[in-house]
């Protein structure tokens, strides 16, 4: 034990960069992959013409194979033609992966809204886009905004399968540095700091839900 | 030749293979209320979603003040933004209230003046708690929806409605989702907008009594036609037709068949 935290401060300070690439990772894909998956849905909402098809095809194929393998693709086939950074192919392989899970989480939000609210927007002369921005968006917001904390807690942890095209975040940090010390417990370590921003992004997500109850 | 507020001729709307109206006709007069009855099915809350092109007829043409609603011939998206102009001019009140719920009373009937209107907000409020006002909320502007009973519900939907100041009102059973406490409460409301501001209304309604205070003229449907019409002391008393006979027999006295 004292010879764990006698190391411990060294160790830290190896990983800090690892988590703070990983925390960066985590906002740039979850801030492009929840807009992306957002105009998804909304351009799906009317459920015809060649957009939606393609759109949904593309959308079964993204869910239905390994984020894991997506991420190798993009790096490695993406990066025979153009130069692609590990930070780039994690960014887009992982954003373009939660906006097919995220997209359909907006559709079923989207759809539980009430025709009756379209209809009183429209009985307003509010145009679809209007109804949309003012009255349908928020509504579905408030609703999700758990789910949407859900999200980004799992694309933190799933950040960590960035570490097979050479990113080097907090996982690829932890192997290289048990691989060099041999000293296992730097897993431990490497879990507890992806913990400590989980938690209380879980906790917030509790919270929300309690909060905004009156309007569910 | 007399110019009519409402004016529909030849209205067709089905469902799939399922026909609700059957060439409806009807000639609404400035300031003129007019009560629709009927069975449940018999069209009528489908005839008055037509009036604003909630549902789109199939067939037929509707006139709103000598203009033509949603023009035919226009390309769809023009048809969209002509029909949304001419909604504001038309108040609609539904049986489920439909207020925003995550908006407060007066949010919510500041939202048309401010968005759709494009008033300043200032001015947005004043028109929406003078409405409030009228419908005798006044204190309750910064409540939700969810806080508010089914009454005061559909009073504040009212108020949103009416801060478009439309010259014509449609609703759709407005009281027929309330507890039987809470509907005189709107149906004064309504009243008081026939007998202070002269306001062309379409109702569809099971109160009788209510009918038959306000109404000038009162339509019997049942199958997606109109089966007889005439005043209120007419067709509520001495109804011709066996089937309004029937019907109004069994919404008085539920129990006797």
């Amino acid at each position: 034990m004292e010879k764990f935290l006698a190391t411990l401060g060294e160790d830290l300070k190896f990983l800090g960069p690892g988590l703070l690439l990983t925390i960066r990772l985590t906002i740039f894909t979850f801030a492009i992959g929840s807009v992306l998956g957002l105009l998804l849905a909304v351009f799906r909402l009317r459920k015809r013409g060649l957009f939606y098809h393609i759109t949904g095809f593309v959308i079964d194929f993204l869910r239905g194979t390994p984020m894991l393998v997506q991420l190798l693709a993009i790096y490695f086939f993406v990066g025979m033609y153009i130069r692609t950074s590990p930070l780039t192919a994690a960014v887009v392989g992982m954003s373009i992966n939660l906006s097919a899970y995220m997209s359909e989480a907006y559709r079923g939000v989207l759809e539980s809204i009430h025709r009756g609210q379209w209809e009183a927007a429209k009985s307003l002369g509010m145009s679809r886009l209007l109804t949309l921005r003012r009255i349908i968006l928020p509504q579905a917001l408030i609703i999700l905004l758990p789910d949407l904390t859900n999200y980004l807690i799992m694309t933190l942890l799933s950040s960590s399968l960035a570490s097979v095209v050479a990113l080097r975040e907090l996982t690829l940090l932890g192997q290289s540095l048990v691989a060099r010390s041999f000293r296992v417990e730097i897993f431990l370590i490497v879990a507890l700091l992806y913990f400590a921003v989980s938690y209380p992004m879980s906790r917030l997500a509790s919270w929300m839900e309690k909060k905004w109850k009156h309007i569910r | 030749m007399e110019t009519y507020k409402i004016e529909l001729k030849g209205i067709h709307k089905s469902y799939g293979r399922l026909k609700v109206l059957k060439g409806i006709d009807l000639r609404i007069k400035e300031r003129e209320v007019v009560v629709i009855i009927g069975p449940s099915g018999s069209g009528k809350s489908t005839l008055l979603r037509c009036v604003n092109h909630l549902e789109t007829p199939e067939r037929g043409e509707i006139w709103i003040g000598g203009e033509r609603f949603g023009q035919a011939g226009m390309e769809p998206r023009m048809r969209e933004s002509v029909a949304n102009r001419q909604r504001q001019g038309i108040g609609f009140v539904f049986q489920s209230f439909n207020l925003f719920p995550h908006m407060t009373a007066l949010q919510n009937v500041m939202e048309g003046p401010l968005w759709v209107k494009r008033l300043g907000r200032k001015e947005a409020e004043a028109i929406a708690c003078a409405q409030l006002a009228k419908v005798e909320l006044q204190d309750k502007l910064h409540s939700y929806p969810s806080q508010l009973s089914g009454g005061q519900c559909q009073r504040v939907a009212i108020a949103r409605s009416l801060a478009m100041s439309p010259n014509v009102m449609l609703f759709d059973e407005p009281t027929s989702a309330l507890d039987p406490e809470l509907i005189g409460g709107v149906l004064k409301v309504m009243k008081q907008l026939v007998d202070e501001h002269g306001m062309t209304m379409l109702i569809v309604t099971h109160e009788m009594g209510f009918a038959g205070d306000v109404a000038d003229r009162v339509i019997m449907m049942d199958g997606g036609v109109i089966l007889e019409e005439g005043p209120p002391t007419e067709i509520l008393r001495t109804p011709r037709h066996p089937r309004t006979k029937k019907f109004l027999d069994q919404i008085i006295k539920p129990y006797a068949s």
